[in-house]
């Protein structure tokens, strides 16, 4: 994020904050207070239905990257860029019906650490915990920094004091609330987002037709247009695997799984995939806005909030400040839930204490969530800018665990040497590319080799898993 | 040097200033007037641009060459055509479902 003036004065910035921080720790301690057990802290009773499971599944997706970093991509990228940007709804639609398969073939399991431990053994299920241990925080550092420098460039609160609100704010309701307060305040600020993109995008259109912002980009950005533009046709298939490796991985997700009712899991994120497409082309299509509207853009990433607020004014500002946290909010939850549980169930119950009883498990959980949440905070508090591009190099590692998850939850003759060989391989492989070649080929690549190697000791594997096997998890 | 046809151009200036940018042979294009210390260009096709600043008084700065090479399209395609072929894989194997169940 480059430096730019800030478009609210830090008096607003601030009431906003608090306003919605005394919001969110209210609704948290409010839906905490019928957790009694591990399950019910972890997976809110395995009993979300379809409204709240498809809203908290789009509004964990809706990152600060997406109303940030998709305009940014429309305006590096084109048209091609904006579409590449929505291809991570895909694997929330592919996610749908592995959610119910996960639901039926582990009942009473609590992560997707679970599944690896029992479909593939304790060396794939290590790697996975590495692998996804890796991702998840360096997603958690580079919301919490994108919050901090957002919440500075929109209204001038200091970085340090706006990435720390917001991550007590995260942390004090999900250790108190759980799963269930993640979910519930999920629905709202889901609603809160879109609702505010609505705005936002029938706002930029009252003040510009679609036949000026092409005649704008036709003479001064052309390439943009151009349906082979290299750069832009190679990030489609490298984001849409990355976006597939995210999902398919991730405790996020499969603690969803394991959350919904029975039957609701596969309709709720085919929903949430539906809710989510638009949402790129909408904030994308605001940047490439900005030539027809005449607004100058300093830097790539500054591209959503100016235009907003030139279109908008004030109120403009406001309503981009108000996306911005509720977005980073909702993921931040998420994944301080989803990691900790996983933490909790994976390596405390697991490797230390497999007596633990629920109400223990619970308080771990809880203390583990306040423990990720000071560690993300004292890893962002230097404000090192190229931490946050770590998570790209996630991208060969989720992309080479895609292979694993799916053989292993639809063939009976998927193995551990298919599954570890293709992590490892696959990561590897990818990673060598990212550094010689490009980020924009390193999750392809990575999925494409991790992808060659399972096929082939399916083909070769002479065993034949019990699914029976999955139900174990309890 | 720019594969992808955009580049970030950042300067010093006391005072307000104009952006042009001209392509070979071809005259100046005004990109930007006012007082920011940056700009950020995009969609630029392949070949070698001039961008240069004008300040208040008409006074203008040596021009910056930036030249636009996109990367192969050749090999953009290839990779394009692998990323189908692994997509489609998941997907098929998540759509049929389980097999010898």
């Amino acid at each position: 994020m480059t430096e730019a003036a800030a478009l609210l004065s830090p008096t607003v910035g601030w009431i906003l904050l608090a306003l919605f921080s005394v919001l969110w720790i209210g609704l948290g301690f409010y839906w905490g207070k019928r957790n009694k057990s591990f399950e019910d802290h972890a997976l809110a009773g395995r009993n979300i239905g379809l409204a709240l499971g498809a809203a908290t599944a789009a509004a964990s997706w809706i990152t600060s990257n997406t109303t940030m970093v998709a305009p940014q991509f429309a305006l590096q990228l084109g048209v091609w860029g904006m579409l590449a940007y929505t291809t991570a709804s895909i694997g929330l639609l592919l996610f749908a019906p592995m959610a119910g398969r996960i639901r039926a073939l582990m009942p009473a399991g609590y992560t997707s650490g679970d599944f690896f431990r029992l479909r593939y053994g304790r060396t794939a299920w290590g790697i996975f915990l590495i692998f996804t241990l890796f991702y998840s925080l360096t997603w958690l550092v580079s919301m919490a920094m994108a919050g901090g420098i957002l919440l500075n460039a929109l209204s001038g609160i200091s970085y340090v004091w706006g990435m720390t609100v917001i991550l007590a704010v995260c942390i004090l309701y999900t250790m108190r609330g759980g799963l269930a307060a993640v979910i519930g305040t999920d629905f709202i600020q889901c609603l809160i987002i879109i609702i505010g993109i609505v705005v936002v995008g029938v706002a930029v259109l009252a003040n510009v037709s679609v036949e000026d912002i092409h005649a704008n980009i036709s003479v001064e950005r052309p390439a943009l247009l151009d349906i082979l533009f290299p750069a832009a046709i190679m990030a489609i298939f490298n984001n849409l695997l990355f976006g597939l490796g995210e999902v398919f991985h991730n405790n996020v997700w499969w603690s969803r799984a394991f959350a919904f009712r029975e039957g609701v899991g596969g309709k709720a994120f085919a929903l949430s995939g539906l809710i989510w497409f638009p949402i790129p082309i909408a904030a994308g299509f605001i940047a490439l806005a900005s030539g027809a509207l005449n607004v100058p853009v300093p830097a790539s990433d500054m591209t959503g909030p100016l235009v907003v607020a030139t279109v908008l004014g004030e109120v403009g500002a406001l309503a981009i400040f108000i996306i911005v946290f509720c977005a980073l909010a909702s993921s931040i939850d998420s994944l301080l839930a989803a990691t900790s549980d996983l933490l909790t169930e994976d390596v405390y119950r697991r490797l230390f204490r497999p007596a633990a009883s629920p109400a223990t498990l619970k308080t771990v959980a809880q203390y583990v969530t306040l423990a990720l949440g000071v560690l993300t905070w004292a890893i962002c508090l230097p404000r090192i800018g190229t931490l946050a591009t770590v998570l790209f190099f996630a991208g060969p590692l989720v992309g080479a665990m895609i292979w694993p998850i799916i053989t292993g939850l639809y063939w009976r003759n998927a193995n551990t040497a298919g599954a570890v060989g293709g992590m490892l391989l696959g990561a590897g492989v990818g990673l060598v590319c990212y550094f010689a070649i490009g980020w924009y080929v390193a999750t392809l690549i990575a999925t494409a080799v991790s992808m060659a190697w399972v096929l082939v000791c399916a083909r070769l594997s002479k065993t034949r898993f019990d699914w029976a096997k999955l139900g174990e998890s309890s | 040097m720019s594969d992808a046809g955009n580049a970030q151009v950042a300067w010093r200036a006391d005072g307000p200033v104009r952006l042009v940018i001209a392509a070979a042979e071809a005259e100046e294009r005004t990109l930007y007037s006012g007082a920011a210390q940056s700009f950020f260009i995009s969609g630029l096709e392949d070949g070698d641009y001039r961008l240069r600043l004008y300040g208040e008084a008409g006074q203008a700065s040596e021009p910056l060459v930036l030249t636009v090479r996109h990367q192969s399209l050749t090999r953009a395609l290839l990779l394009v055509s692998l990323g189908a072929l692994v997509f489609l894989a998941i997907a098929t194997v998540i759509l049929r479902g389980a097999r010898d169940d």
